[in-house]
């Protein structure tokens, strides 16, 4: 078999197969045989048709099968026979099985990219404190208490600071409704029925507050409000809005006091406060040590792609930024995001979604070239045990999520997640936390 | 109506006739029944550019067969003719 192979950039390779015409006759007479052999021809009994007969009537059909099963075949030994590492098959083209019936094909192949792996035993890590602090305790608890946290009614009380206003404002621009004038992004500052306002400088809009600081339940403001230069809607910078404010309610938040009945809702258990901050310093413990874990492997990863430099296949960065980019939307949807702004920001989006998915491209071949390297495999028992668990998780039997992730080609992604969970694994056992360096960012701020 | 594509009317591909070409060199047509074994044989030799030896004939009466259109309720398929070409040793008519 003649085999010339040509390396394109973007991690093309073409490859020119020419299979000898012995080996073509060969697959050939085999399919004929075979179809001669159940072949129902009018005036033979099946079988019974001559070769010459059978081939001619079935010649496109046996052409197909013998270009089926040659092309899969050759090429599976072509790439074999060259090493190369191929991620999928591009295209097939120039496909021809001549009169000598020798057979020739271009296949053109994406390949993994080619990269030295860099020294990847002992990355040097920056340490994140493990221990949980007094405050830390404290804070835990402090936000627990805001989130039951209940509202009091002031009914003769004036609004101040850090108290809640309950209000109806009603905004206009030169005399008309804000409505009109408003962008859609601005709209809800033109007018509000029972709306609750915390009275601090920075809430809602700038001098806002301190218009109504003094009033009292029932009373009616109006006053101007200039949005300055630096407004973050840039439509809205530098309008002057009138607005006329009712006052509805003034309310005052009080924090439940930290007592035994209060720590029963968190610690049926019972213990009393002192068993509940040492519960909750063991909680902040061990959400730590998974942030530390969780560090260390992005700082292994942030050190592999900064070490490596390579060339990405086109089609799969394009494939892996919309799902990225899919991912991203559905992400900012479901935190309430509008369409509207997504669709304005969208070419950050698309910008940040294609750095995403280079990276994460490039993370796993990096990792895949690790694992082959250290000889780090899935075996069996590990693969249905990821499934078992992913099933749980998903709430379907394993049998069902196994028939999804075939249909949709997922078992592949599955089996490449716990080896790219094995490889750090292994790069973390082996990475060295530096004593005297900087504390490193936790993952939220990465 | 004399014209060999008028008088062969097609190659008569059975097992029967593979068997009798690959054995005796003869290889079996259905003809016109008008014709006659020298018309055939003239035929043969004039589409093929073969040599024939001999041409041998049998008549066959069309199958009798249920058609109400028909008075008495029956009709026929056609009647027709078979002819079977020996040609000289070496000469060969290759049909597949």
């Amino acid at each position: 078999m003649n085999v010339e192979v040509e390396n394109l950039p973007n991690c093309m390779t073409t490859l020119r197969v020419e299979v000898p015409p012995d080996r073509v006759s060969k697959t050939w007479e085999e399919i004929a045989g075979d179809y001669g052999r159940h072949a129902r021809i009018p005036g033979y009994r099946p079988g019974k048709a001559p070769r010459g007969i059978v081939e001619k009537k079935f010649q496109k059909q046996i052409r197909e099968e013998v270009k089926k099963k040659l092309l899969s075949e050759s090429c599976r030994e072509a790439i074999s026979s060259k090493k190369l590492k191929v991620l999928s098959v591009s295209d097939v083209e120039d496909f021809e099985i001549g009169e000598d019936k020798s057979m020739r094909f271009t296949a053109t192949l994406i390949t993994a990219p080619e990269f030295e792996l860099p020294d990847y035993k002992n990355i040097p890590l920056k340490p994140m404190p493990a221990d949980v602090s007094d405050e830390q305790v404290s804070g835990f608890i402090e936000n627990l208490r805001d989130r039951f946290a209940s509202f009091n009614d002031i009914p003769d009380g004036e609004l101040k600071t850090d108290l809640f206003a309950v209000i109806d404002f009603d905004g206009k621009i030169d005399g008309k409704p804000a409505a009109e004038t408003l962008p859609k992004r601005g709209r809800h500052l033109s007018e509000g029925e029972n709306f609750w306002l915390r009275m601090s400088p920075d809430a809602f809009l700038p001098g806002f507050c301190e218009k109504l600081l003094g009033a009292k339940v029932g009373d009616t403001r109006s006053f101007q409000i200039d949005l300055p230069a630096d407004f973050p809607i840039k439509e809205l910078a530098g309008m002057k809005i009138d607005y006329e404010v009712a006052v509805r309610g003034v309310k005052e938040k009080v924090l439940p006091e930290l007592n035994e009945e209060f720590v029963a809702r968190f610690l049926p258990s019972g213990g009393g406060v002192d068993a509940f901050r040492a519960d909750v310093r063991k909680r902040i413990e061990s959400e730590k040590l998974s942030e530390i874990e969780d560090d260390k492997r992005a700082q292994i990863m942030s050190a592999l792609l900064e070490k490596v430099e390579c060339e990405l296949p086109p089609d799969m960065v394009r494939g892996e930024t919309r799902r990225t980019l899919a991912d991203l939307v559905r992400e900012n949807q479901s935190r309430g995001v509008p369409d509207e702004t997504l669709r304005e920001s969208q070419e950050e989006l698309l910008a940040a979604a294609t750095r995403s998915a280079r990276d994460k491209l490039k993370g796993g071949f990096i990792l895949n070239r690790i694992a082959e390297q250290e000889k780090i495999a899935v075996g069996k028992e590990e693969f249905d045990r990821h499934m078992a668990l992913l099933a749980r998780r998903s709430g379907m039997t394993t049998e069902k999520l196994w028939r999804e992730l075939e249909n949709h080609n997922g078992l592949g992604r599955v089996e490449e997640e716990i080896l790219n969970a094995k490889v750090l694994d292994f790069l973390t056992s082996g990475a060295t936390v530096q004593p005297d360096s900087q504390p490193g960012k936790s993952p939220t701020d990465l | 109506m004399n014209e060999p594509f008028d008088l062969i009317q097609t190659a008569r591909l059975t097992e029967k006739s593979t068997l009798l070409s690959e054995k005796h060199n003869q290889y079996v047509f259905r003809v016109s029944p008008r014709a006659n074994k020298m018309q055939i044989k003239h035929a043969i030799e004039t589409l093929f550019k073969k040599t024939v030896l001999t041409v041998n004939t049998c008549n066959y009466a069309g199958k009798k067969k249920r058609d109400k259109r028909h008075a008495g309720g029956y009709g026929r398929r056609a009647h027709w003719k078979k002819a079977i070409v020996t040609l000289k040793e070496g000469d060969k008519i290759e049909f597949a």
